[in-house]
């Protein structure tokens, strides 16, 4: 019975990996939840043949950025819900390391997501994943459904709407009054500090970015005390910084993530940096 | 180490070897013991020494009864009081030291500190209620006179005690064992041969189905119930929400009960069902005698029954129907929401008691469906007290269930499909029991042969597993 049912499995999971690749090889892959959908976002990165130029990390801040402008030269494993420390250390696993990483910097002190990681570096089930994609995520059945369900709304562009705004703002304006404890907040900063120095310690060329804020929460205590952490630990002399534009009109849904229109406008901002930093370093090369 | 990890199936073929190696056959309760041991210390070998301490000192205690004369009845029942005492003692001091801080006066005293960073140790209430019914059995049969199921080598009882309390199929998360069960059933040499390959295998494979496909999927969408995630949710969200809470949390732990039920299988040991399709209960007293049933068999054996169950009036009945309840509440956490989830099931208990005696034929009048139904319903509102500690926060998500119904169930799509797809398992589990008389949790529809059935688990399980967390039991 039992060799049976084994076999009965595996020529189950044998067609069902054939109808995947006739059936279902060009829905776009969304997760049902935010969770799923952070890993399934990893999985398209983690099991591309060719690593973009520039590996983008992390909260929903910067999963806002619309993959269909970034996609060519950004790879983003940028997660809704958990802190940049967990695509930090993802990117240290990654099969194929990436040459730099853009690191969204605005909630920094958020925690991480432990499994994920487990889920990205518990062997031998990772290994096989490379192999046979139907025991990945992106590939389950249900997964698959939902993705053929709500593809055509995935992308539809997050528009401004006055009302949302405040009432995220009110939000946010009670949440941001407290500030972090001196405690927590240096010992997220040295976990951070940990992570970025050994990345940059395997020839990793980090970029530290902040995402634009509405004024209202960039000037709240609690964003006031962690930038002000940030640039103490990461001084611009030592780190390379993107800053948005002061004079630039931001959009945002609730004061924390930009509109659509707005994220493609920082997108662009961020690839320009990118450019630069390629045709600059060509010139070094060339020198 | 988790059940469904890689490192847990590294552990568990070297154990069988060991344990089934014909030269070897007479050292299986060490092998078994120094297994168990490794498992428990895998994680955190700094608890270890307590699990140890623990058996020692239990072994030894329940040794001395088991030799003391049977007319020595004083000195028996002192040692089984000193007995009990360490267990609750070691359990109040380690589970509830955190909450007792409350009550301490305030400021950083030495003790409050102490308190307040002690660590948790993985399964102790489940090691110490065992623990307990090793004394208690030992100390029943000694005083009735009769023959104890201990055996008469103070090492070989240590030994014994030993595999009786960390055997690592239900270390951390039970079934809880009662002494006088498990006790005869080491010695004879286990022997390859006789391991009921296909039962273990039926069981696992369910239990890991029930686990990995069923509660981890839905632990992705009921983390939608975090505060204050769930306040711009509709009444429908939020009941579409709770049940699939209540079948998680059914699922996780009725999965891992399994998985140990059929590990302990493979080393020729029985260990008791946990589960007998609790939600197919149609009254909260049946409930409880299909839901953990080791831990409502425990409290009943060792606590309601001694106060004297049922048989001291009506008003003695519903104190010891709270009390019991309270206590089995506690047992689960060290908060005041798992008192009060014990108070709620004991206020249901004694209303139902009460009704009852009211009406007598009022279950036979109402039909089953609707029983079944309000029995779900009362259950999965107490799993609330469950998933949400802070009571503060219960009291939002009850204020949301009743304001929010003008909300609509735009965006919420895809939730209901999931809750819908992960749940109907579990209830086409419960239906086909309700369909089929008698049986174990494990015997489904017995028209489609049995490759089938479980080879279609298997594949679900190979393709549709969720991220993997931990038990939800563990922490208790």
């Amino acid at each position: 019975m039992i060799i049976r049912s084994l076999l009965f499995s595996c020529g189950l999971a044998l067609v069902y990996a054939m109808a995947m690749g006739y059936f279902a090889a060009g829905i776009p892959r969304v997760g049902p939840t935010q969770h799923q959908s952070n890993i399934i976002r990893i999985e398209r990165v983690w099991h591309r043949a060719k690593s973009a130029d520039a590996l983008l990390v992390g909260t929903s801040l910067a999963a806002r950025l619309p993959d269909l402008v970034i996609n060519q030269q950004i790879d983003s494993i940028a997660q809704s819900a958990t802190g940049p420390m967990t695509g930090l250390l993802l990117a240290d696993i990654l099969p194929t390391p990436p040459r730099s990483v853009y690191v969204e910097v605005n909630m920094f002190h958020q925690g991480v997501d432990h499994e994920a990681l487990a889920y990205f570096s518990r062997q031998p089930m990772a290994a096989l994943r490379e192999f046979v994609p139907i025991l990945r995520q992106s590939e389950q059945p249900i997964n698959l459904l939902i993705s053929a369900l709500v593809a055509q709304h995935a992308e539809a562009a997050i528009i401004f709407d006055p009302n949302k705004l405040r009432f995220g703002l009110d939000y946010l304006a009670s949440q941001n009054q407290q500030t972090l404890s001196v405690e927590v907040l240096e010992t997220r900063l040295v976990d951070f500090k940990k992570v970025l120095t050994s990345l940059r310690s395997k020839g990793i060329h980090i970029v530290l970015v902040e995402f634009p804020l509405h004024p209202e929460v960039r000037n709240s205590p609690r964003y006031i005390q962690s930038f002000d952490a940030l640039s103490a630990a990461f001084p611009a002399s030592e780190w390379e910084w993107v800053h948005p534009p002061a004079a630039s009109k931001w959009e945002f849904t609730d004061g924390l993530h930009l509109t659509t229109a707005s994220a493609v406008d920082f997108a662009q901002l961020l690839l320009t940096h990118i450019q630069t930093r390629r045709t600059s370093a060509r010139r070094l090369v060339n020198n | 180490m988790l059940f469904n990890s890689f490192d847990f199936l590294c552990f568990l073929i070297v154990t069988l070897g060991l344990y089934y190696l014909p030269f070897w056959r007479f050292y299986q309760v060490h092998v078994l013991v120094a297994a168990s041991f490794f498992f428990y210390a895998f994680e955190c070998p700094a608890l270890l020494g307590l699990l140890v301490a623990c058996i020692g000192i239990n072994a030894w205690l329940s040794f001395k009864i088991s030799k003391l004369g049977v007319q020595d009845r004083a000195g028996i029942f002192r040692l089984a009081v000193c007995g009990i005492l360490f267990n609750v003692g070691l359990l109040a001091t380690f589970k509830y030291g955190p909450l007792a801080v409350q009550f301490l006066p305030q400021g950083k005293s030495g003790l409050t500190v102490w308190l307040q960073h002690l660590p948790l140790p993985i399964g102790i209430s489940f090691y110490t209620f065992e623990n307990i019914s090793l004394i208690i059995d030992v100390f029943r049969h000694r005083r009735r006179g009769e023959m104890s199921f201990t055996p008469t080598a103070g090492p070989t009882h240590l030994l014994h005690s030993a595999l009786f309390v960390a055997f690592f199929p239900h270390l951390v998360s039970g079934p809880i064992l009662k002494a006088d069960a498990f006790f005869p059933q080491i010695g004879p040499p286990k022997l390859w041969r006789n391991i009921a390959w296909s039962d273990a295998f039926k069981v696992i494979v369910l239990g890991f189905f029930l686990k990995t496909v069923v509660a981890d999927n839905l632990k992705e969408v009921t983390t939608l119930m975090n505060y204050p995630q769930f306040i711009g949710f509709s009444t429908l969200t939020l009941i579409v929400l709770l049940a699939g809470y209540s079948v998680q949390i059914f699922a996780d732990f009725a999965g891992y009960s399994l998985i140990a039920i059929g590990l302990a299988s493979l080393f020729g040991y029985k260990l008791p069902d946990n589960f007998n399709y609790p939600y197919l209960s149609s009254s909260l007293g049946e409930f409880w005698r299909r839901w953990h049933i080791s831990l409502s068999g425990w409290l009943r054996d060792y606590l309601y029954f001694p106060l004297g169950g049922n048989r001291r009036g009506r008003l003695r009945t519903y104190f010891n129907l709270f009390l019991v309840m309270a206590i089995g509440g506690l047992w689960h956490g060290a908060a005041w929401s798992f008192v009060i989830w014990g108070l709620y099931h004991g206020l249901g208990l004694a209303f139902e008691r009460w009704a009852e005696e009211r009406w007598p034929d009022l279950s036979l009048r109402l039909p089953r469906w609707a029983c079944v139904a309000t029995v779900f319903i009362f259950v999965s509102f107490g799993w609330l007290l469950f998933r949400l500690p802070d009571f503060g926060h219960v009291i939002a998500y009850l204020r949301c269930l009743a304001t929010n119904y003008s909300l609509g169930f735009v965006g919420q799509k895809k939730l209901l499909i999931l809750v819908f797809v992960f749940s109907l398992p579990v209830f086409l589990l419960h239906a086909f029991k309700s369909m089929a008389a008698g049986g174990r949790i494990h015997c489904v529809a017995s028209t489609v042969p049995a490759w089938l059935k479980y080879g279609l688990l298997v594949f679900a399980i190979l393709v549709s597993y969720g991220l993997p967390g931990a038990f939800i039991y563990f922490q208790f």
